[in-house]
C-alpha cells in the first residue's frame, strides 16, 4: 500500500467538486486498463466505485481482516473514511452516502490498493457491502445513451462451467478469451465479433469506455472506463460534471433493476385488509444448454467468489434440479430450479436483489453472454 | 404447480393470472355453517371476477366422502368473511380437486366436484361456476416441455421427511450466516425451527396455527436428528461464532449442509406433492 494522504478539507459541494477536478489529471495512454494488474500503473486517476449498501452504515467496525472508520466532512451526506487492511498502511476516500443503498466511493488514490479495499469490503462487511454488478446489456444499455459515444471496451471471458471432460475433447471450444481496446477501431471491432457464430455467445464486456460531452476544450469532455463491477475511471478530459453524471444515470439505471427484481420477492402482502401471496419466480434463459448439470450447480453453488452462492441440489426428475441456496453475501435463501436450458430462481422475502445482478453479470461473462434473465431485460429496457 | 398458474411466466401456463387470480389463503381451517370445517390446501381469488376457487391438491387414490361432503356444503358466505375486504366482494366461488394425470380416472368416481388435472395438458373436468373459468379450464394449457415451478411452495407438515431435509440444511446455512439473528449458532435451541419456518416459507404468515405448529415440530425434530447423525454441524456452527463469522468458516459450515444433503438428492417423484 502507498503512504497514506491527507484528503483536502471541504466544506461545500463546490469545494468538493473543485478537489474531484484536480484530481483528473489524463495520462494520455489510450489501452483500457487490463485486468488488476494493469490498474496497479495508473495512480492519480480519478475513480469511482459504486457499493451496494445491505445494512445502515456503521461509523465504526472490525473484522479479522479490514477496520474502518468514517468522518464527517462540512458537507451533508459525504465522509471520508479511512481503511485499515491488516498491518497495511490505512487509505483514504470520499464516500458520498446521499443514496443510502448505492453509495459512491469518490478517489484518486491507486488502483491497485482501491482494488484491495473494495474487496476487503466486500468480503470482510458481514454482508453490509456488494459490488454493483452490471451484466453486458446494461453496459450496453449505458453506453448507447443520449449524449455518450462507445470508444472502447475490454472483455474478459473464462469458460468455467464446461465440464474440462468436454473441453479436453473439443479443441474448439474457447476457454479463455481477453480482449482490450480502444479508440477509432474499437467499434469496428466489437461488431466483428458480434457478428461471428463462434464468439457472439463470449462477448461480455468486462469494461466499456464511454465518452461524453463536446470533443475539443478538455474541461469539457470526459472518457471513463466503466467496469462491470462498479468501478468508474476517468481516461481522458476533465469535465468533472460528466463523469459524475455517468456515475450517476448508471447508478439510477441499476438501481431501478434491483428495486424490480426485488418486487419479485416471495410473501404476502397485507395490503387492503387481505392477505395476498405476492411475488414471482424470476426467469433465466441460459445461452445454450448445459451439457452436465451437475458440474453446472458445483460450480455455481461451491460458496466461492464470484457466485458466493451455496446450495443443496435434489433431482426432480431426470435432467430437472432444485437448488436450496443460500447468498453467503447476505445470509438469505434462494430457491432455483434448472434444467437444460432455462433457470427459475425465487427470492425470499428479504433476498437481495444484487444477488441476481451478481448472478447474471457472472453467467454472461463464464457461460454465455446470451444468458438472459427476462424480467431484468424488462425492467431495463 | 398451481399457484405457478396464478403467477406471470413466460416458462409456465398463467391460465388464472390472466383471470387475476391471486393466492389468497394457504392451508386455513374454514368453518363450514355450524358443524364442520374444511383445510383446503389453498383458496384463489380474482377480485375482478369477484369469483374463489377453492383447491384441495389430491396425491393418493382416494377421496374421503365425509370432506367431500363438506366441501360440497361450503357456502360463498362461509369465505366470504375471510378473504374478501371491504372495497371487494366474493359473489361465487367453486371447491375442485386438484390432481395427477394418472391418478385422475380412479378419484373422478368418488365426487360430483370438478378437477384440476395436470398431465401434458392441465385441464379443467366438471363446472367451476364461472363462465369465463369454465372456458379457460376447459380449454386448458399444453405442459409439453415444461418444467413445473414447484419452488412457490416449499413444503407442508405431510411431506416426506426427504422432501423437508434439503430446506432444514439450507435453513441452518442462513442463520448461521445471518448475524442478526440471535438463534444463529445454537442450531439446537427451541428458535431455530421457528427461525428456518419463517425464513424459507414465503407464506408463513398467512398458514393456519395448526399446520404451523406441526411444521416448526417437524423441522425441530429434523434438527435433532440431522445433529445427532452429524455433529460436525453443530461443531462448524460453534466454529462460525468463535471466529466471528469468519467467510471461510461460513463456507466450510455451508460445505457441511451440502454434504449432509447430498444425501437426499435424489427426490425424483411423479405424484407432484408440491403443488
Amino acid at each position: 500500500m502507498t503512504a497514506i494522504r491527507r484528503l483536502p478539507k471541504v466544506n461545500t459541494r463546490r469545494e468538493f467538486m473543485r478537489v474531484l477536478e484536480g484530481w483528473m489529471i489524463p495520462s494520455g495512454d489510450d489501452a483500457l486498463d487490463s485486468g488488476e494488474d494493469a490498474s496497479a500503473g495508473r495512480p492519480t486517476d480519478l475513480k469511482a466505485y459504486v457499493l451496494e449498501s445491505n445494512a445502515p452504515l456503521r461509523r465504526r467496525a472490525k473484522t479479522e481482516r479490514v477496520r474502518w472508520s468514517m468522518v464527517d466532512t462540512g458537507v451533508p451526506d459525504l465522509k471520508i473514511m479511512n481503511v485499515v487492511l491488516g498491518a497495511d498502511t490505512p487509505v483514504r476516500f470520499f464516500v458520498d452516502v446521499s443514496d443510502k443503498r448505492f453509495i459512491t466511493i469518490h478517489t484518486n488514490n491507486r488502483a491497485e490498493d482501491m482494488e484491495k479495499v473494495v474487496s476487503a469490503l466486500v468480503d470482510e462487511s458481514y454482508g453490509m457491502f456488494d459490488n454493483m454488478w452490471m451484466y453486458h446489456g446494461m453496459l450496453d444499455h449505458i453506453a448507447k445513451k443520449v449524449g455518450s459515444a462507445f470508444v472502447g471496451f475490454s472483455m474478459k471471458y473464462t469458460d468455467k462451467l464446461l465440464a474440462r471432460a468436454e473441453t479436453n475433447h473439443d479443441a474448439s471450444v474457447l476457454e479463455d478469451l481477453h480482449i482490450n481496446i480502444s479508440g477509432r477501431k474499437a467499434n469496428r471491432l466489437r461488431d466483428i465479433v458480434r457478428n461471428d457464430r463462434d464468439f457472439q455467445d463470449i462477448m461480455a464486456y468486462r469494461k466499456v469506455r464511454i465518452m461524453r460531452g463536446p470533443q475539443g476544450d478538455e474541461t469539457d469532455y470526459v472518457h471513463d472506463d466503466i467496469a462491470s463491477t462498479g468501478y468508474f475511471a476517468v481516461k481522458h478530459g476533465k469535465s468533472v460534471q460528466n463523469h459524475l453524471s455517468i456515475v450517476e444515470e448508471s447508478k439510477e439505471i441499476y438501481s431501478r433493476a434491483v428495486t424490480g427484481v426485488e418486487e419479485c420477492r416471495l410473501g404476502i402482502d397485507k395490503a387492503g385488509g387481505m392477505a395476498i401471496a405476492k411475488g414471482q419466480a424470476l426467469n433465466f434463459t441460459l445461452s445454450k444448454r448445459i451439457t452436465d448439470i451437475d458440474r453446472f450447480i458445483d460450480v455455481v453453488f461451491n460458496t466461492a467468489k464470484p457466485f458466493r452462492l451455496s446450495g443443496i441440489k435434489s433431482v426432480i426428475k431426470p435432467g430437472y434440479y432444485r437448488v436450496l441456496a443460500v447468498d453467503l453475501h447476505t445470509g438469505d435463501p434462494i430457491t432455483f430450479e434448472i434444467a437444460r436450458g432455462m433457470m427459475r430462481v425465487y427470492l425470499s422475502q428479504h433476498s437481495c436483489g444484487n444477488t441476481i445482478m451478481r448472478l447474471l453479470t457472472n453467467l454472461q461473462s463464464s457461460y454465455g453472454t446470451d444468458t438472459r434473465c427476462i424480467e431484468v431485460d424488462q425492467i431495463v429496457g | 404447480m398451481f399457484i405457478g398458474l396464478c403467477n406471470k411466466s413466460p416458462t409456465w401456463p398463467t391460465i388464472l393470472y390472466d383471470m387475476d387470480y391471486d393466492v389468497v389463503m394457504i392451508e386455513e381451517k374454514v368453518s363450514v355453517g355450524r358443524h364442520t370445517a374444511v383445510t383446503p390446501d389453498l383458496v384463489a381469488y380474482s377480485r375482478k371476477h369477484s369469483h374463489a376457487i377453492v383447491v384441495d391438491c389430491k396425491s393418493g387414490h382416494s377421496i374421503q366422502s365425509h370432506q367431500d361432503g363438506s366441501y360440497a356444503a361450503l357456502s360463498t358466505s362461509d369465505l366470504m368473511q375471510w378473504i374478501v375486504a371491504k372495497d371487494s366482494k366474493l359473489s361465487g366461488h367453486v371447491a375442485c380437486y386438484v390432481v395427477n394425470r394418472d391418478n385422475y380416472p380412479e378419484l373422478a368416481g368418488q365426487t360430483q366436484l370438478p378437477f384440476i388435472v395436470f398431465g401434458n395438458v392441465v385441464r379443467g373436468h366438471g363446472k367451476f361456476g364461472h363462465k369465463s373459468l369454465d372456458k379457460a379450464l376447459h380449454a386448458g394449457a399444453s405442459l409439453k416441455g415444461m418444467a413445473e415451478p414447484v419452488g412457490y411452495y416449499p413444503f407442508s407438515h405431510g411431506e416426506d421427511i426427504r422432501i423437508i431435509v434439503p430446506y432444514v440444511l439450507s435453513g441452518m446455512t442462513a442463520l448461521v450466516r445471518n448475524p442478526a439473528t440471535r438463534v444463529s449458532f445454537d442450531l439446537n435451541c427451541p428458535d431455530t425451527a421457528h427461525a428456518i419456518l419463517t425464513m424459507l416459507h414465503p407464506y408463513h404468515s398467512v398458514l393456519g396455527r395448526k399446520e404451523k405448529t406441526a411444521l416448526v415440530r417437524k423441522i425441530r425434530k429434523i434438527i435433532k436428528q440431522l445433529i445427532h447423525k452429524n455433529p460436525e454441524l453443530a461443531e462448524q456452527a460453534k466454529k462460525v461464532q468463535r471466529l466471528r463469522l469468519s467467510p471461510h468458516a461460513i463456507q466450510m459450515f455451508a460445505s457441511v449442509c451440502q454434504k449432509v444433503g447430498s444425501d437426499y438428492a435424489d427426490q425424483r417423484r411423479i405424484d407432484c406433492e408440491h403443488w
